[in-house]
Parts: C-alpha cells; structure tokens; sequence
C-alpha cells in the first residue's frame, strides 16, 4: 500500500520532495526545498556568502516598533504598542510584501499622537529646555531625530522639524513644540520603514546597524551601535563581530532567539486560540505560553539556541499548572527558579510535543502540514476541484481512520501522505496537548506514522522518534537554513539565492545546529554589508 | 504578546452586550447636514460574509409560491424579520470556476472569496498555488466610488477575526479592491475603527479644531519628508511607496472635509480576537457600523466574519472545533452536520442581530434598514466539496423601494452571480452592463428589483 501511495506523490502539486524537486541530483538539497519554481543550483557556490539582491524595503513590527520607542525615548515609561497590520514573510512577521494603506498609516499616527501627547506631558524629562532656548531645543530634536532614524538627521529634516517646532511653540511653547515635533518623527518613513540605499552596492554605516540590530535584536540601533558605525567601525569583520557579541549578549537577543523559534512553528499564535469560556482553562494558554518561552530561553543560553535541541530536548521547565496539565510530580525535580522545576516528561521530547504546541496545531493534518512546512520547507496544495464528500466518514470514526481512507484514496492520498504520517504521532495528545490513550469516541490511539522524503520512508512510533528523526534530517537542516536567510534578509528564497543558502547552510552545519554562533558568522561575512545588484531574471526595472 | 493600551476613557469595558442598550442608539436626526450635501434620504449598502459554505437541507426555508412561510434550522433567528428578507437560491459564483482563472491549481476558497464581490478572477501572482490578487475592483467599493465625496468616509471594512494569514495567503484575507490587484483588507480591531470613524467626531469644538491643526502641520512636514526617502527605493519598492502616496493624500482630504456632529457608541473593548467574547465583539462592531451609517458618515460598509476557509472555529458557540476542518467531513457525519448547523445559525444570529439593529434606526417614514439594501453572502456553496454553485444568499431591505418586497424566497437556475452585482449597481444608478467578467454577464436580475 505505501509504495503505491509514493507513487501517487507526483499528483500532489508543490511537490516538496527533496529529489523530486531536483530531479533526484544530490547535493541540491539546500536550495530546492520548497522553493517554487526552477530551482537554483549550488553548483558554483564557493561557500561564502555572496552580496544578496533586492533586500526590501520594510516596515517596522509591533515588536521594532516598541523596541524603537524605548531607543528614542528611554525617559519614558511609554505603553507596550500593537499595529494591527503586522504581516508575515513566510512563517515570520515581516512587513515587505503588502503596499501601505491609508490604515498603516492610521495606525502610525494614533501611536506618534498618542506617544507625543507623553512627550508634551513629560517634556521636562525628555527635553529640558526653557521656552524660547531654542539652541536647547534643536539640541533635542537632533537626539530625537537620530535615534529614531537610526542616522544623523540631513540638513532638509533638520530644517523641516525646527520650522515644525516653531510652529508647536507658537501655539503651546517649547512643550507643544516637542509635540508636534515628536508626533511628525513617529509618523515619518525614516522612523517606519527600514530603507536601504539601492543606488549604492556597499550599505552605509549606519544600514549595517539596522541590518544588524534586525537580525539580532528584532529591533533598531542602540547608542553603542549607532556609534560604531559613526566610527566606521561596522565596515571591518572584527568591528562587526565585536558588536555582534555584545549584542548577543544582550538580554534584547533573548527576544529575538523568542520570536526566531515561535514563529518559526506558530507559537506566537498560541494567544489568538481564545480557549473556550471553561473557567478551569483560564490561564491555561499564558502557562503554555510561559513553559515553552522558558524552554526556548533556555536552549538560547545553554546550548546557543541550538535548533535540534529545541526538537528533541528531553526536559521542560513547569510551573505547578503545567505539571498538573502534564501529569506528572515535581516533588524530586530540580526547582530552578521559585515555582519553576525542571522535569522529563514521559513520552514528551523538545517544543513540539509541549502544550503549545499541540493547541496551536490541532488534527493530524494540520499538526503533519506544519511540520512538512515549516521543518522541511514544503508546500502542499489545498485541495482543488476534488469531491471531498468523496470519503465516507462517520460518527465516532478515530482521525486515524479518516487519515487512512485518505490515504488510500486515489485522488486524496498524494497530497495527505505528506501531511496526515508526520501528524498522526502526535494524535497520542489531545487539542489542549493532554497525553490520552483514547479519544472523545472511545477509540484506542496510537504513535505510529512516517515521514516520507525523497524515496524513503522512516517509520516512527511515537512523537519523540519522529522529533528525533526530523533533527537529524538533512531535509531539516537544510529548511532551517532557508528559514535563516529569511530572518536575515527579509524576503522569500528566490532561486538566485542559491549560494546565498547554501553559505547559510554551511555555517549552521560547521556550528552543529547553534543558531546564535551562525547568525554571528554571517555578519561576520565580508559580503553582508553588500547589496548585489538588481537581478537581472527580475525583470521590470526601469 | 503585549497588549495595546490607550486612553480610551470616553469608552467603558464591558465584557457583555447588555449594557448596550437599543437606547442608546436613538440617534439625533441630522436633517441639516444631510440636506446640505444632497436631497433625499442617503442609500446604503451593506454587505456581510461569511465562509466555508452551509448546509443546504438545514439552510432552505420554508415557502409557498414564492412566498416565506417559515424559516430553516439555520435561518430560525431570522423569523421576526421575515417580512424584510428575501432568500435566494440558484446563484452561482460561475466565475471562480477553474477554466475563469488565470492560472491553474488556484485554491477553491481564494477563488470564491476574490470572486464574490468583483465577479472577476484570480491574477497570477506570488501567492498560493502561483495564485495573486483578485482581477478588478469589488462592487461595494464601485458603488462607494459613485458616492465619492458625499461623506466623511469612502467606506468600512469591518472585520470579525480577520487577522491575516500569513504570507501566501493574503488572497484568502478579503473580498474587498479598490481595483484589480489592490485589496482592501477589513479591520477587526474596533478601537482602530472607531478611531477611524468616530475619532474625528468626538470632543469640544476648540480640542478638536487645535488637534487639526497640528495634523495639518505635522502633514506639511511629511508631504515633504515622502519624497526625500524614495530616491532610495528599488523600482519595486517604488510601486509599493507609491501606495504610501495614496493613503497619505487620504488623510490629508479626511482631514479637509467638514466634521459632523456624532454620537459615537460605548462598547465593548479588549481582545478583538476572543472567539468566546464573540457576541459581544460582533455586537460592538455591528453597533459601530450602523451608527455610522445612521448619522452618514459613509454609506457602504462591509462586515467580515471571518476569512476564506474562516480563522473562525466553533468557540462562539462554546464548542472548540475548528470551523474549517469541520466543513471537510463528509455529508454522512452527522456530527459535524449538526455541528456546522449549529454555527451557521449563530452567524444567522449575527445578522439577525444587525438587522435589528438597522430597524431601530427611524428614518423618515420607515427605518434605516428600509433604504439600505444588506446582501448576506458566502464564498462557498457547499462546505465539503469546495464548490461555488448554489451559494447562500439573503438580501434584506429595499433600499428606499428600489428592491422589491422582502418575505420572498427567489429560486434561479445556475444563473451568474455577476448578474446580482450588475443589479446593485443599477440600483444605485450606475447602469452597467457588465460587471466583472463581461462573458458571464447577462443583465440585472429583474426579479430582485420592484
């Protein structure tokens, strides 16, 4: 039966096999994983990073933009912000693909009122000058202005903010002017949008700062940052490493290590679930939340954030709520900080098998999809002019059965071959990520399921022998690797980034799967301060 | 994730929709500033989606001679506006068909959501499957264009859990162009809409006027700043910026136009995406709607449960399932019909509850609801087999007697739905003779009109 399922993979568009893809050549694994289209070849790649072409201009997250406001103003005790039009690039949140809309913009401006308003109230804590000193306050608007536009303000923006300013005072005096002032910087495309200069091949100074800071932090320049590369120090390997430690070192880092991985397989999703009105499941999802953040905070430092150890970890870190949610006794465990053991938990290995998981990620299709997108970086197609009323399913009937009839089916099994296997070890958990041994229905559950990639078939039993299998997967290795140059260059894989991913993909290798180490290689890379030119198979340039 | 928290002391919380009271929503009359900008009581339009198709032996009503003599399991909250709705049958969304695309393997959902209200096809693109946008402006954004400049605001996209899919997806986010390839994509965050609507509205004469004046200036500033940051930009960065251009011209003319007076309405506020808060979130977000449009501050709206294939699962309705999955199971589970059912009539409920809300609004010799016309639609017909024929329709209001009597339950053969958007636009004036795809296009549905 599962030969003949194989068989049927070609049916199922976007095929994502590795040796499908390449047309079973070795040694393309890096780039052609999930990359639509023709894919490149690593043939010429000498190994190093070469300059990469068309890095977007983007808009700053929810998260910059908070991380930005404490940069700008570092007096204030300002609110934590939320645009609502955060968008993904991929599996991360990166805003370079939508046009602006009239409600960006919307949204920019209810936070620079709102965060002006702050600074006119609190102007003797932001800007102390006198009404009428106005060296004091162009002193002011020249910190402000270059903090938020991560460089030094130009002569037209000096300008345009001083006659700005003067305007504010007439109406207000000097804390009216700061309001105005604050309010035109916050809405300004220097302080919203991440831009590189196209004309130039090498980044300025001060764009490898906000490349470095992106990439590291998910945020913007410090001051330390900012004067590096006020000092030219940014254009030198060593200056790069120097400041790319210390800012790895950075509890900011630690952020970013967060957002890498819970992007990375949904789990900043996990606050949209809105779990059911129950009260006994109140707080349930914040305890989810928090074990799987402590998780991550801790393969960060131990490990240097390695990605296979966040796979196949055989610890957790519980509060008394998820121990009881787990089933298990803290009473011997180690109490690592108060109210916080860390224990093994039976049957359970590394972030996929944690509760947050399992209730993003619900149903052996959905949980096998994320797993077929986001560890190997394939795409699957939803179903198109098929009869799903075609399978028979009945009430009471186990997902393992329904899983089985789809696979079975000529029309519905090579699409669900590379779904439903990779999901049905975990039907052992249920949508709140409880271990069961049966379901609502009373049917006995099992572990069993494979994962198929190329020409094989790897059978596992249970959810931890299918982590186990997918960390020491080439298939795997190499989507993180694609997942890296994603978080780095923000925009999708094109196929002319073949050696691009595949440098990516070396460095993770020679630092054993540590992700923090290989981001620091990167930079470290004569290359990463270059842009390369327009790609000529891109067509459309004027 | 950190939650927004922002002044919003002219608000109060409130985790229920009792304490919105149908009092409150006694509006002044505004016959002035209706008066000074055209004769005769505004028409509106209102259009609420929702997805994933129903099922259609628990959806059809009861009905003698085209007459509505009873409603369906799903449609049971809608009895006491029998009077006022018209069920339709028979409509097909011919063109999301595969042979309309521009490219093949393009997802059944996309093609259904980009078609509903544009009668146009996918383009390809950079999305699922090679799929892109939809190709040509939706009929609720021509309309609210014919009407340009009437009102404060062009039109509202309000969402019920709209959040974006990710990247890849976007086409399966909205209904809604402004034109071919230009999504407009709903809000589901009610402050940000009522900021947006109401925000300019609220407060004393001189706060008011003192807060435009600073926008004014911070906009001079801007005006200039945009065109010293494109030089920069890639080309295609440009085409994106370019957008910029656009949006910011919006301000700047929202910002010229005169302000109504308003009543703005309390509600509810905190997690926009709490599917278990639902009623409450969708009660404030319909309340929203029907203000605005009540005291003209547009006069076309639209309202998205949900997406495409729907983020929504079955938590509205205390159950946890996921909406999506649910509709894939076979006719033969009986579980997952009644389950769907279930969450069908809750929508049903939802729009119930607009109408409602819309009746309450006197206007004239009759009501709001009497001069709008509210199209409820689906971008499915049925759930489990993807198709796009026979899709759920109700139409509710005459729009001031341009639509013929509600209590009517229409059937039609297979007919295009290009045909009911070239009827909506005839019904606000604009006669034309094609809408969408011009080949499935035959001519208004006269049977609609009175």
């Amino acid at each position: 039966m599962l030969a003949a399922a194989v068989g049927m993979l070609a049916a199922c568009e976007g095929n994502l096999l590795v040796d499908r893809a390449t047309g079973g050549q070795h040694g393309d694994e890096h780039v052609s994983v999930g990359v639509p289209g023709t894919p490149g070849s690593t043939a010429e790649c000498t190994g190093e990073l070469p300059p990469v072409a068309d890095v977007p201009a983007r808009l700053l997250t929810s998260q910059e933009v908070n991380h930005a406001l404490d940069v700008v103003f570092p007096e204030l005790d300002l609110p934590a912000y939320s645009m609502a039009y955060d968008s993904r690039v991929g599996t991360f949140l990166i805003n370079s693909r939508e046009n602006v809309s009239a409600a960006h913009l919307r949204d920019f401006r209810s936070l620079a009122e709102d965060v002006a308003a702050t600074v006119a109230n609190q102007v003797s804590e932001v800007a102390p000058c006198d009404d009428g000193d106005t060296a004091c306050a162009n002193a002011a608007i020249d910190t402000i202005g270059h903090r938020a536009f991560r460089r030094p303000l130009n002569t037209a923006e000096r300008d345009g903010l001083q006659a700005l300013y003067a305007a504010g005072a007439a109406d207000g005096g000097h804390a009216a002017g700061m309001r105005y002032v604050a309010e035109a910087i916050l809405q300004s495309p220097g302080f919203i949008y991440v831009v590189e200069d196209v004309a130039q091949p090498q980044l300025s100074d001060h764009a490898v700062a906000q490349r470095m800071a992106g990439l590291l932090w998910r945020g913007v320049p410090d001051e330390a940052l900012l004067n590096a590369a006020a000092n030219g120090e940014l254009t030198t390997v060593e200056g790069r490493r120097a400041q790319a430690e210390r800012m790895l070192a950075h509890p900011r880092s630690e952020t970013m290590i967060r957002s890498l991985f819970m992007q990375w397989l949904g789990l900043d999703r996990l606050p949209e679930q809105g779990f059911a009105q129950a009260p006994e499941l109140d707080g349930l999802a914040d305890a989810m939340g928090d074990e799987t953040a402590r998780f991550i905070d801790h393969v960060a430092t131990s490990t240097d954030a390695n990605w296979r150890e966040l796979l196949t970890a055989r610890y957790t870190f519980v509060d008394p709520r998820m121990a009881d949610h787990y089933g298990i006794d803290t009473a011997d465990a180690e109490e690592v900080s108060e109210g916080v053991w860390r224990v093994e938990v039976p049957g359970r290995a590394g972030i996929m098998t944690q509760a947050g998981f399992l209730a993003v990620h619900h149903g052996p299709v959905h949980r096998g999809l994320t797993l077929r997108k986001a560890v190997l970086c394939g795409s699957v197609a939803s179903p198109t002019g098929i009869d799903l009323n075609s399978i028979e399913t009945f009430e009471g009937e186990s997902e393992r059965s329904k899983s089985e009839k789809r696979l079975e089916h000529s029309t519905c099994g090579g699409c669900h071959l590379q779904m439903d296997p990779l999901g049905l070890p975990f039907e052992t958990f249920d949508a709140l990520g409880e271990a069961r041994t049966e379901d609502e229905h009373g049917n006995m559950l099992s572990g069993d399921g494979f994962i198929v990639g190329g020409q094989e078939i790897v059978d596992v039993t249970n959810a931890v022998e299918l982590a186990d299998q997918l960390a020491e997967s080439e298939a795997a290795e190499a989507c993180v690797a694609k997942h890296l140059f994603v978080w780095t260059y923000t925009r999708d894989v094109r196929p002319a980034d073949a050696c691009a991913v595949d440098s990516i993909g070396r460095h993770l290798k020679a630092n054993d799967g540590n992700i923090k180490s290989t981001l620091l290689d990167i930079i470290a890379e004569p290359a990463f301060i270059e842009r390369a030119q327009i790609q000529p198979t891109q067509g459309g340039t004027p | 994730m950190k939650v927004i928290n922002r002044k919003i002391d002219r608000r109060r919380f409130l985790r229920g929709a009792g304490a919105l009271g149908a009092a409150s929503l006694a509006l002044p009359m505004l016959p002035s500033l209706l008066g000074a900008q055209e004769s005769g009581t505004p028409k509106r339009l209102v259009v609420f989606f929702s997805g994933n198709g129903t099922i259609a032996p628990n959806w059809v009503p009861e009905s003698s001679n085209g007459r509505l003599t009873g409603m369906s399991t799903i449609l049971e909250p809608l009895t006491p506006h029998m009077d006022d709705i018209t069920v339709v049958e028979g409509i097909d969304i011919k063109v999301a068909r595969g042979e309309w695309q521009a490219g093949s393997g393009f997802h059944a959902h996309e093609r259904g959501l980009g078609g509903i209200l544009t009668g146009q096809n996918l383009n390809t693109g950079d999305m699922e499957a090679g799929s892109g946008y939809a190709n040509g402006i939706s009929v609720d954004q021509f309309i609210a264009n014919s009407m340009e400049g009437q009102t404060n605001l062009h039109s509202m996209q309000v969402g019920l859990i709209t959040n974006r899919h990710g990247a890849g997806w976007y086409n399966r986010d909205t209904m809604t162009y402004a034109g071919a390839n230009q999504p407009l994509f709903a809000e589901s965050d009610g402050t940000k809409i009522f900021d947006r609507v109401f925000g300019e509205t609220t407060g004393t004469a001189t706060t008011v006027r003192r807060a435009r004046d600073r926008r004014a200036s911070v906009l001079d500033f801007l005006r200039e700043d945009m065109s010293r940051v494109e030089k920069k930009l890639s080309s295609e960065d440009r085409q994106r910026f370019a957008e910029h251009h656009t949006a910011f011209r919006e301000l700047e003319e929202q910002l010229s136009r005169p302000l109504p007076t308003c009543e703005a309405p309390e509600g509810a506020l905190g997690n926009w995406s709490d599917q278990s808060n639902m009623t409450a979130i969708s009660d404030f977000q319909i309340e929203q709607t029907v203000r605005a449009l009540a005291c003209d501050l547009t006069r076309v709206a639209t309202i998205q449960y949900g997406k495409g294939l729907g983020a929504l699962s079955l938590r509205p309705i205390g159950m946890s399932d996921s909406w999506h999955s649910l509709s894939h199971e076979g006719d033969g589970n009986a579980d997952a019909q009644q389950k769907l059912t279930e969450l069908n009539r809750y929508i049903a409920g939802r729009f119930a509850k607009l109408l409602t809300e819309m009746k309450s609004v006197p206007e004239g010799d009759g009501t709001l609801l009497d001069n709008s016309i509210v199209l409820w639609v689906n971008e499915l017909g049925k759930g489990n087999n993807h198709d796009h024929d026979d899709v759920p329709i109700i139409m509710a209001g005459g729009l001031g007697g341009v639509f013929g009597p509600g209590g009517r339950h229409l059937q039609f053969g297979e007919r295009p739905h290009n045909d009911l958007l070239i009827t909506l636009c005839h019904a606000f004036g604009q006669e034309v003779q094609t809408f969408g795809r011009p080949e499935l296009c035959s001519g208004p549905i006269s049977e609609l009109l009175a």
